[in-house]
């Protein structure tokens, strides 16, 4: 049974869980291999070849929740190439959580004025 | 008292005589700017100066803003609100506004949703003014590229689900925006969901606050706006766009409702990147 209550975070943090994780586990191929094969035995111009095997890139399926997992264990160097692909958002100074945080804060003077009862 | 250099634009279509939207924003305690947005193409235009004034009635070229965006379909029926939400930021912009906001014209509520011991409650804002604030300031302290309240489907888990996760990384029906960081708009339905997943994937932050939420009408039981097109789509066609443009994290599926009918559901671990605290930086920070 699920519990009501949940560890205090800052929301909209997520809370990496888990170890370091496998390549594999933070990417899956499998649409993108099937794709690639058929692309590979297809009588094609280059160009066209070359467009849907971009296209077929559409069909990586990357874990983000993984991918978090995954970036504390890496170099400054390998954290930044992440930062830059967008594979994480890092959340510098909180302010994201310090934005949501004032913004709840905001929300519950305003609701208890319209008569909140909470 | 909202800010001045805010406006809410009301999208609407061929409905001049049922903007329920507008209303409701005065009964609920917005003192702002509202402006409503049309096409060029709408019979009803006139209907729309006289029951708002001119001044109040924007018109954008729908053909013109067509060729701005991927509509991601061969079709050429322009009954959609995707014209409108791309037209409105230039709009915002040569009206003055610093933030704007994008709504339908068919919310019949704006309520707050909050946590009271183990009950999720609802009540209804008579301060919108200072509740529109209050997103606005999300925009601006979480660098977010859009905001949104939250809608009756963010809820059907009820309180677990909205003490655990009390915002959700997509904006819907109430978006609020920066004029200067304009967001476009792709495919000819579901245009909201399809901009939420693609610019998302990309590391753009989008946030629906659950705090706040909108009530639409039923809108396959109202006349105008998109509900003709839904009528005679169904559902499928419009799940199918979510599908094409971001095909590895959307599934299309039958939801088991009361009218059961076709629905895209996104698999959110594999949808957009997760936001992490800076301690697992390695960067020296001077």
């Amino acid at each position: 049974m699920s519990s009501l209550y949940t560890p205090v975070i800052k929301v909209p943090q997520y809370e990496i869980v888990g170890n370091k994780p496998k390549i594999n586990q933070m990417l899956n191929t499998v649409k993108f291999d099937q794709l690639m094969n058929e692309i590979r035995q297809a009588d094609l111009p280059d160009d066209i070849r070359q467009f849907l095997i971009a296209a077929a890139s559409r069909h990586f399926v990357f874990n983000y929740a993984k991918i978090a997992a995954f970036y504390p264990h890496q170099t400054a160097e390998v954290q930044e190439l992440m930062e830059q692909s967008a594979l994480i958002i890092l959340d510098v100074d909180d302010a994201i959580a310090n934005g949501y945080a004032k913004f709840s804060r905001m929300m519950a003077d305003i609701r208890t004025k319209d008569g909140a009862d909470d | 008292m909202i800010r001045s250099n805010f406006a809410v634009l009301i999208l609407t279509h061929g409905r001049p005589n049922n903007v329920i939207t507008f209303t409701k924003l005065k009964q609920c305690g917005y003192t702002g700017k509202i402006y409503i947005i049309i096409d060029n193409e709408d019979e009803t235009a006139e209907t729309y100066y006289r029951n708002f004034g001119q001044e109040q009635v924007i018109v954008f070229n729908k053909a013109e803003i067509a060729e701005t965006f991927d509509t991601g379909d061969t079709q050429q029926d322009r009954r959609s609100t995707v014209y409108a939400r791309n037209a409105s930021f230039k709009i915002a912009k040569d009206l003055g506004f610093d933030y704007f906001m994008q709504l339908d014209d068919d919310y019949r509520k704006f309520e707050y949703r909050y946590a009271s011991g183990h009950t999720l409650k609802s009540l209804a804002i008579r301060s919108l003014d200072e509740v529109f604030e209050a997103y606005i300031t999300l925009l601006q302290d979480t660098d977010a590229l859009t905001v949104a309240m939250a809608q009756g489907g963010d809820f059907i888990n009820g309180i677990i689900d909205f003490k655990k996760s009390p915002i959700a990384r997509k904006a819907m029906n109430t978006f609020i925006f920066r004029t200067d960081r304009p967001m476009t708009f792709v495919g000819r339905m579901n245009d909201d969901v399809n901009s939420f997943l693609t610019y998302g994937s990309r590391g753009e932050l989008i946030i629906t606050a659950k705090q706040a939420m909108i009530t639409q009408l039923d809108s396959q039981l109202y006349k105008g706006g998109m509900t003709d097109m839904y009528l005679l789509n169904g559902t499928y066609m419009k799940s199918m766009y979510a599908l094409m443009m971001a095909p590895s994290c959307v599934k299309v599926q039958t939801m088991q409702t009361r009218n059961p009918r076709i629905h895209h559901r996104i698999t959110w671990d594999n949808a957009v990147p997760k936001i992490i605290n800076q301690k697992h930086s390695k960067k020296v920070t001077s």
